[in-house]
């Protein structure tokens, strides 16, 4: 008869519908790469639109910032 | 017993509506559901078919000396309203005055109550301290709408914990869109994953002095805050 755990033995932390839709945590769990930082360039340009509608959005957005720097492409020209 | 407090971030979003209709629709679930109005306006009771002239409540019976318990309404088995009553501006300092000097009053109060409702609803007002101090809530929802004013003013409220819901949403304003999409990436999980959305339902049924549900079923508002009822019910048996 063999003993009953004293805790229950969890493999892995039990995802959330939300984690589970989530195709980039996926990747970054297939790749096991929890660090990779991926930037929503779509998102974040249409999050930027939005706060330069309204002059009072961009005033506490300067003051409050949500929106992280944007990614720009390499120049070459610059590279050594 | 869980209990649910609704508070605006300013004043006029539309809370005594929403939480009158989020009993209603906690009660349509087969809950047994007791609203309670902490707020001097002392306007819930009218969504449940109380006479505007009725001057009765808890905060009433604490002015002249008599029991808070016998001042409910029964509107149907399982779903009662606690008016606040009608007091002037000075008993209302008083029953402020009272409550900051015993905070505990209203968790001990839930104490007793518990084993009669599965849910009590407090009705928060916005400026009064003292009467906000309605005992331990499981869920706490601040109440916005997707205006300038608003997000203003949570800026000024990072602090705070509260969840937040978004009332009187029109999805057809370029504004309240641009800020929906602001506010889903600044507070995130803290944005409720629904809004409750402009519907004249919700004001009509003020006016027949019943919550949005009993009043238009099937409009989008009764529709929304059925939702928000069930995202209660999620909650609750999450923090279980």
């Amino acid at each position: 008869m063999a003993a009953l755990p004293t805790a229950l033995q969890v493999k892995a932390k039990v995802q959330s519908r939300a984690d589970r839709a989530d195709d980039i945590a996926l990747l970054k769990q297939e790749l096991e790469l929890p660090e990779l930082d991926y930037v929503d360039i779509s998102a974040q340009i249409e999050l930027q639109k939005a706060l330069n509608r309204w002059p009072l959005l961009t005033e506490i957005e300067r003051l409050h910032p949500i929106v992280q720097p944007r990614v720009h492409p390499l120049d070459f020209e610059t590279l050594p | 017993m869980t209990a649910l407090s609704l508070r605006g971030l300013r004043g006029g979003v539309g809370t005594s509506s929403l939480i009158a209709a989020t009993g209603q629709a906690l009660h349509r679930l087969g809950e047994r559901v007791l609203l309670v109005d902490m707020c001097p306006e002392n306007l819930l009771r009218l969504h449940f078919n109380v006479d505007v002239s009725e001057p009765s409540g808890w905060a009433r019976a604490m002015i002249d000396g008599v029991a808070w318990n016998t001042q409910a309404w029964d509107v149907e088995p399982g779903l009662s309203v606690l008016p606040y009553g009608r007091l002037k501006l000075e008993e209302q300092d008083q029953v402020e005055q009272h409550l900051l000097s015993e905070p505990m009053l209203w968790g001990r109060r839930q104490a007793s109550l518990a084993e009669h409702f599965d849910w009590i609803l407090f009705d928060v007002p916005l400026r009064l301290p003292g009467h906000a101090h309605v005992g331990p809530c499981a869920l706490r929802l601040r109440i916005v709408e997707a205006d300038p004013a608003c997000h203003v003013l949570m800026q000024q409220d990072e602090a705070s914990s509260e969840h937040l819901l978004i009332n009187r949403f029109d999805p057809v304003s370029q504004l309240q869109r641009d800020l929906l999409l602001i506010w889903s990436k600044q507070y995130g999980a803290r944005l409720l994953p629904l809004t409750v959305h402009l519907d004249e339902a919700m004001r009509e049924a003020l006016a027949f002095k019943k919550p949005v549900g009993a009043y238009a079923e099937s409009s989008l508002a009764a529709q929304d805050v059925l939702s928000l009822a069930t995202w209660c019910l999620t909650r609750r048996s999450e923090a279980v």
